[in-house]
């Protein structure tokens, strides 16, 4: 068992367990540790980092979207993992092309449901697996990914009330970039 | 009757009390609208907590204004806090359900015009947008006497309603 809270001993750990076979890469930086994975090894790993004994991984905390506009490819995916028994944190870091499907993370931690389905609200990033890939902020009839980086500022839509066909619209403007 | 003075016969006392007043029946009508304004929050953000601190000032029931649970039953329509696309539905329909007649108050900047989140893509830039407003409370957020003062204002908007 390593000592709780050390995170360069928890790094240590990473070469000599199977870990080594899923993980193309890992560093640590300002206190973290950072494990980037190809999506097709995902769910192995964070169901690994959930079971070992040495890692115990038993909350995911969020998954978030990051959009790098000029890179290829052009999407992170961040997995917040947490571990109540020794007091760490780790991020597991899946870098995916536009349009590309990722393995949804459900069958290892349930929560991941509608962190993945606000991903793909965001970003338009979807989860192959997950049993409601569906919108949860945005209208259903908003078509656009507001959080990527060339989404216009101020919106693509705006509501208003139409008199004359009574019912809400939704006109298209300008957007800011 | 038990109150009657044993001086005067109960007769007399009686047409000594009586008098009489001529109105119309629109202007009985929202006299009595006006002094028993029943209120129905849709408090989507911080504002609502302002709203319902002004529920805990006596000085609202003295203005006859109460707080319904549901819409159906109530007369003025509070509107506290941001509108985004996916709530203006949800707003309009709530409108519509409340009975005739209704008045509506928007409460704080974001209600007004957006507020902070005026040039989001996601907020609705004023619920004038999406229902038609009477009384706007400004403010970021308004204090509850602020919202006590919206009330006042629509007693007045109420009274001073001209009918063809
Ligand atoms: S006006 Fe200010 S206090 Fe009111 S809902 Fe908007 S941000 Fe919150």
């Amino acid at each position: 068992m390593i000592d709780k809270g050390n995170i360069n001993e928890l790094a240590e750990l990473v070469p000599i367990t199977s870990l080594r076979n899923l993980v193309s890469d890992f560093k640590v930086t300002k206190g973290e540790l950072f494990l980037n994975v190809k999506a097709d090894s995902l769910v192995k790993t964070i169901t690994f980092l959930k079971d070992d004994v040495n890692f115990q991984f038993e909350q995911l905390i969020d998954i978030c979207g990051v959009d790098y506009l000029n890179r290829e490819p052009r999407f992170d995916v961040v997995y917040h993992l947490l571990s109540i028994s020794l007091n760490q944190r780790i991020c597991v870091v899946v870098q995916v092309a536009d349009k590309t499907p990722i393995p949804s993370a459900v069958s290892v931690y349930e929560t991941a449901e509608w962190y993945e389905r606000e991903v793909w609200d965001m970003y338009g990033i979807s989860f192959f697996g997950n049993p409601d890939m569906c919108k949860i902020l945005t209208e259903s009839s908003f078509n656009d990914y507001p959080l990527r980086k060339d989404y216009p500022l101020n919106g693509s839509v705006k509501w208003s009330y139409d008199e004359k066909e009574q019912r809400l619209t939704a006109k298209s403007v300008d957007g800011i970039i | 009757m038990s109150e009657v003075s044993d001086s005067s016969s109960p007769e007399q006392s009686r047409e000594q009390k009586t008098s009489f007043f001529v109105t119309t029946m629109e202007k009985l009508a929202d006299w009595a609208r006006c002094s028993s304004i029943w209120i129905s929050p849709f408090a989507t953000s911080c504002c609502g907590v302002e709203m319902k601190q002004a529920d805990l000032y006596s000085e609202l029931e003295h203005l006859g204004a109460v707080f319904k649970k549901h819409h159906s039953k109530a007369d003025v329509l509070v509107i506290a806090g941001a509108i985004n696309g996916k709530t203006a539905p949800v707003l309009r329909s709530v409108y519509e359900q409340m009975p005739e007649p209704k008045w509506v108050i928007a409460m704080g900047a974001c209600a007004i015009n957006g507020g902070v989140y005026n040039q989001s893509y996601s907020v609705v830039e004023g619920c004038d947008k999406v229902v038609p407003v009477d009384v706007y409370v400004e403010g970021c957020p308004p204090k509850p006497e602020a919202f006590i003062q919206g009330i006042i204002k629509l007693k007045e908007k109420i009274k001073r309603i001209e009918r063809q």
